[in-house]
């Protein structure tokens, strides 16, 4: 099997350890490189990146638990898709924004229930905020403090809420 | 008045210059709201530039920042996401201000492939052009065979490249171009584009004009223009060039 085909597999279908992906370890292993080689195994995630691109696939990085994975690229994909596909209906991927969202305002890595719940204009936000958590995106602590959990990277593109805006004022600019 | 007084269009190399001191200046008062967030934080300045590469974050294009990004989420996880919430762009409306419906769609989401969720894939897709001609050469053989050095390296006889030169000359040509090109913008040239389309002749062509780089000590540059890759055992100890 030729080293991309193993890079890619390993991506997929993990190790037993993990659920998605693959830490860089697990693939330096995988290829027989050494440690040292860590720039080869980067530029070989370069190049699989490009095949899995045309093929509406994105290579994307959790940095918490240094994991590489294989992602669907929705960034075209209408809303009613978006919702299908990832089982995150409306009222939820609002509740989330709004979490990363109050927290970046703030200056703090928390937020409260109660600014959620005015932020959403909601009465009971409870509901959407024990399925983000069931989802293992937020943690929520007895005394109503939400934090973000790891496991939101695998599912929030914040490189693309990054560069959100700075998209769109180009997009302005160029029309 | 002197040419410095005239008024007109800022050239476009300024307007990136002011870009990208802008970005410099976010990425400062970033900094700022981490050393003020947490007394304990690590000087985080000199990753400064990974800050303002952030902005250009491409997962395909680079691998240094891969690194810095490893390296502080390792390190400092609480300053960490406080870096990345802090790099969020907000909308142009207040929170509290936006529809649920403007807060859903400013969230983008991705959805990350298992074995789990995505039982079948076909690694079909990924079968190299070289094992399809492989077949074919096995069935067909070519007039003329390349021979291999004892160091493994082909060696091609004067005779054999001029019939690749005569048969397939208009491919050879484009093949060249393409890593004469790959050197000169430094692009990775897709490999599918080199081999991969076409008919099984113009395939086969380019395959031979490969070779012929190869014989011509192109190894290199061809592995690094994304033509070949190493193939490898399943005990991850033997390893041999394989085109694609």
């Amino acid at each position: 099997m030729n080293e991309l085909k193993k890079l890619v597999a390993a991506l997929i279908t993990g190790d037993s350890t993990k659920r998605v992906g693959a830490t860089t370890k697990v693939l330096l292993e995988t290829l027989g490189l050494a440690q040292e080689d860590h720039g080869q195994l980067m530029w070989l995630l370069g190049i699989a990146s490009s095949f899995l691109n045309r093929l509406g696939l994105e290579m994307k990085y959790n940095p918490f638990h240094d994991t590489w994975f294989v992602a669907l690229d929705l960034s075209e994909s209408s809303e009613e898709v978006i919702a299908k596909t990832t089982g995150l209906p409306t009222a939820l991927r609002a509740t989330l924004y709004a979490i990363i969202m109050a927290m970046r305002d703030s200056g703090k890595t928390t937020c409260s229930v109660e600014e959620i719940t005015k932020a959403r204009k909601k009465k009971d936000i409870k509901t959407d905020l024990k399925q983000l958590e069931k989802r293992e995106m937020i943690g929520i602590s007895s005394d109503g403090t939400i934090t973000l959990a790891s496991g939101i990277f695998y599912h929030v593109n914040f490189e693309d809420l990054y560069l959100g805006q700075e998209n769109s004022q180009s997009d302005k600019l160029q029309s | 008045m002197t040419d410095l007084d005239e008024e007109g269009p800022v050239p476009k190399s300024l307007e990136e210059e002011i870009k990208k001191l802008e970005k410099m200046e976010r990425a400062f008062k970033l900094l700022v709201r981490l050393q003020e967030l947490n007394q304990d934080i690590v000087d985080l300045s000199s990753h400064v530039d990974y800050v303002t590469k952030l902005s250009r974050l491409n997962i395909t294009e680079s691998v240094t920042k891969f690194a810095a990004l490893r390296n502080i989420a390792s390190r400092h996880l609480e300053q960490f996401l406080a870096l990345l919430l802090f790099s969020v762009d907000s909308s142009e409306k207040p929170l509290e201000q936006m529809t649920e419906e403007e807060m859903a769609a400013s969230l983008r989401l991705m959805v990350p492939i298992t074995n789990k969720h995505v039982p079948v894939i076909s690694f079909d897709l990924f079968k190299t052009e070289f094992e399809k001609l492989e077949i074919t050469r096995q069935k067909k053989p070519l007039p003329l065979e390349p021979v291999y050095a004892e160091t493994g390296q082909p060696i091609i006889s004067e005779s054999f490249r001029l019939e690749i030169e005569k048969r397939f000359e208009e491919q050879f040509r484009k093949f060249r171009a393409s890593l004469i090109g790959y050197f000169h913008e430094e692009n990775t040239v897709p490999a599918n584009l080199i081999i991969g389309q076409g008919t099984k002749e113009e395939r086969i062509g380019r395959l031979l004009s490969l070779l012929y780089c190869l014989q011509n000590g192109l190894l290199e540059m061809a592995y690094r223009a994304g033509v070949l890759v190493i193939s490898i055992s399943d005990d991850g100890k033997d390893r041999m060039v394989q085109g694609i």
